[in-house]
């Protein structure tokens, strides 16, 4: 069954391949950075289509800016967290030594807004109930943390420790990681897991599938000791309450990572494939999908 | 709107006609809202506009209609949809943008289904040719997880629409409106946005922490593609909320025609946009000028509109009419309610 799953989505994905290279987030739409990203991953990970995996490799090396990031789509000139899933799908590619080592050298630059300790005197410490000075990373550069953009970064970091040839900005890398682990404890919500970034407005807020399993699989790379019962336990709770492809894929990914079972989480996610062997029409998580029901993110 | 070139003569006209005192306030609030880093181009063209919507422009429309339930939402869009002057659709693409945001059991947070399936049909019946359903969650990443959360999946089964997820919608860029974004002249768009004939934003009426109401206006924060600007949408907060607001405004009905029908049936109080309580209200509002529309409906609320920063802003720049409205349809007293403010937010007064 997941050979199977898997042979039909590869199939969806090679359909849905633009002549230019990308893949765009559906059929027939402008190849964007995130779904070729993701794509070329699970294209790598299946080991199959070596053709399509070169042209989409192709358009992921001719789509980045001349500060060494990535945009939405290629002509995007705002690099922005994109990045880190280029970083991510070009690791393993020989050919991207020196896009790699400019794409380590703006993701080490990549700062966020830094703000204050908490300061008890001070009325808005009261409503949101976290440590500003901490910081991950920025969907948008010199913009303020949040929990994906952090846990994709770190990903990208494991992935270019692991490549020795990228190794300019390492030192850098290494220190905003130990940053950014300590970013997503403070974060972390009151019952475990992560939400987009703020886990106290007013009232204390849920986790929610899609950014704990992101963080979790960041967690399982960089600093898997940090990862509680709790977090584990929310991603279950709210994997099953979402229901989505995304999330469900995310989960696996995450708890595979960690070294748990993920049998019932996978077992959706294959139930979910469409006709056309997709997820939900979406070449990105149709790819995240076949990362999961295959060998999980190779760093 | 923003683009229309600075017209010298009118200007004066209008500054004489309306003596000093009105340009020197408005020189001095769209400074303090807005005007900042604007060129004076741009400040000038606004000044103009804000001078000629005060002066002399014809009021805007607002239809008010008293809709006790859901169950009479159909009949109450009808009469509201003529009322309030809003467009012929026959043959056009209309994008329905509900809010989305995120559903929480029992709270009021998202647009209520029951509304969006109600006016899915009126527009298929007057002929619109496609009908697209769509919201960027700023919150969730996943829209048909959102959808069938909130109810809106269910709903709009069988209907003659199709529901996009506008976080993941073939972004592409388009011209930023000159003066509300800062340090670009470009703005991502969904293509469901960027091809609509006609946007119909349909907001919950509800209170929000941070923007004090959430209406027709910033309802308009789903329309940004996450996939471009992240989840939440930080690009519209550190350019500013009121700016990003107003500039999305105007960016979007200069791509087409944008009209409003607002959900009050059940409103939402307290700490919105998501945690807040539920207001029964019975109200519907519609009309083609959307600052109008917000205006009117933060006074049912309770709310002062001097208040709301965002409707000074439109106010000042002249992107809509907050003081020459004239209303339709219900008598306004019958539609008035006090609601409680977010938390520590000043709306009264």
């Amino acid at each position: 069954m997941p050979d199977e799953a898997v042979g039909r989505g590869v199939s969806f994905l090679q359909e849905s391949h633009n002549g230019d290279g990308g893949w765009g987030y559906h059929a027939s739409e402008h190849s964007v950075v995130e779904a070729t990203a993701c794509a070329l991953l699970a294209l790598q990970a299946s080991a199959q289509e070596s053709s399509l995996c070169q042209s989409g490799l192709a358009w992921l090396l001719a789509a980045q800016n001349p500060d060494g990031g990535w945009g939405v789509a290629e002509d995007d000139r705002q690099s922005g967290w994109q990045t880190a899933w280029a970083i991510l799908a070009l690791a393993g590619a020989a050919a991207a030594g020196q896009a790699l080592e400019k794409a380590a050298i703006w993701l080490a630059g990549d700062t966020p807004v830094r703000g204050s300790p908490p300061d008890p005197a001070d009325p808005q410490q009261a409503i949101v109930r976290i440590d500003l000075s901490i910081t991950g990373w920025p969907w948008l550069p010199k913009q303020s943390s949040w929990v994906e953009p952090t846990a994709l970064a770190i990903l990208a970091s494991t992935a270019l420790s692991r490549r020795a040839k990228a190794a300019s900005a390492q030192a850098n890398l290494q220190a905003r990681v130990a940053e950014a682990v300590r970013y997503l404890q403070d974060r972390r919500c009151e019952h475990g897991g992560w939400n987009f970034g703020n886990p106290y407005m007013f009232i204390a807020l849920p986790a929610r599938a899609e950014p704990t399993g992101l963080a979790i699989l960041a967690l399982a790379s960089a600093s898997a000791e940090t990862v509680q019962s709790d977090d584990l336990a929310a991603l279950r709770r709210e994997t099953k309450a979402d229901g989505g492809p995304l999330a469900l894929a995310l989960a696996v990914l995450a708890l595979k990572a960690m070294g748990e079972t993920a049998a019932d989480e996978l077992s959706l996610l294959l139930s979910l494939q469409q006709a056309d062997g997709s997820w939900s029409g979406n070449c990105y998580h149709t790819a995240l999908a076949l990362l999961a029901i295959g060998g999980g993110l190779s760093l | 709107m923003t683009g229309r070139p600075f017209n010298r003569r009118k200007f004066l006209k209008l500054a004489s006609v309306g003596g000093g005192t009105l340009l020197v306030v408005g020189l001095l609030k769209g400074t303090s809202l807005v005007y900042g880093s604007t060129p004076l181009g741009t400040r000038l063209v606004w000044l103009t506009r804000m001078l000629d919507r005060r002066l002399l422009g014809e009021p805007s429309l607002v239809g008010l209609s008293q809709c006790a339930s859901y169950a009479d939402a159909p009949e109450c869009l009808r009469l509201l949809w003529q009322q309030a002057g809003l467009p012929e659709v026959q043959g056009q693409r209309v994008l329905v943008k509900p809010n989305m945001i995120e559903a929480v059991e029992g709270r009021p947070s998202t647009t209520s289904p029951e509304l969006v399936a109600a006016l899915v049909r009126y527009l298929a019946e007057q002929g619109a040719r496609d009908i697209v359903v769509g919201d960027g969650s700023g919150f969730r990443r996943d829209l048909a997880t959102e959808a069938r959360a909130c109810g809106l999946a269910q709903a709009l089964k069988g209907q003659p629409a199709r529901l996009v997820d506008l976080n993941y919608d073939d972004p592409r860029p388009v011209v930023a409106p000159a003066g509300w974004f800062i340090g670009t002249n470009q703005l991502w768009l969904p293509r469901s946005v960027r091809e609509a004939d006609l946007i119909v934003s349909v907001p919950r009426l509800k209170t929000h922490h941070w923007a004090g109401v959430s209406l027709s206006l910033k309802n308009l924060f789903g329309l940004v593609p996450g996939c471009r600007y992240g989840w939440p949408k930080n690009m519209l907060h550190f350019n500013g909320i009121s700016r990003s607001i107003i500039g999305l405004y105007e960016a979007s009905r200069s791509l087409a025609p944008l009209v409003t029908i607002v959900d009050g049936i059940v409103g939402m109080e307290g700490d919105g946009p998501i945690n807040g309580e539920a207001v029964d209200h019975g109200l519907l509002a519609a009309g083609r000028d959307l600052v109008a529309v917000d205006t009117v409906c933060t006074q049912l609320m309770g709310f002062n509109p001097q208040h709301i920063e965002h409707l000074l802003a439109a106010m000042w720049t002249g992107a809509g009419q907050v003081e020459r409205i004239r209303t339709v349809g219900e008598p306004r007293e019958r539609l008035q309610r006090h609601y409680q403010a977010p938390p520590g937010a000043k709306l009264v007064g």
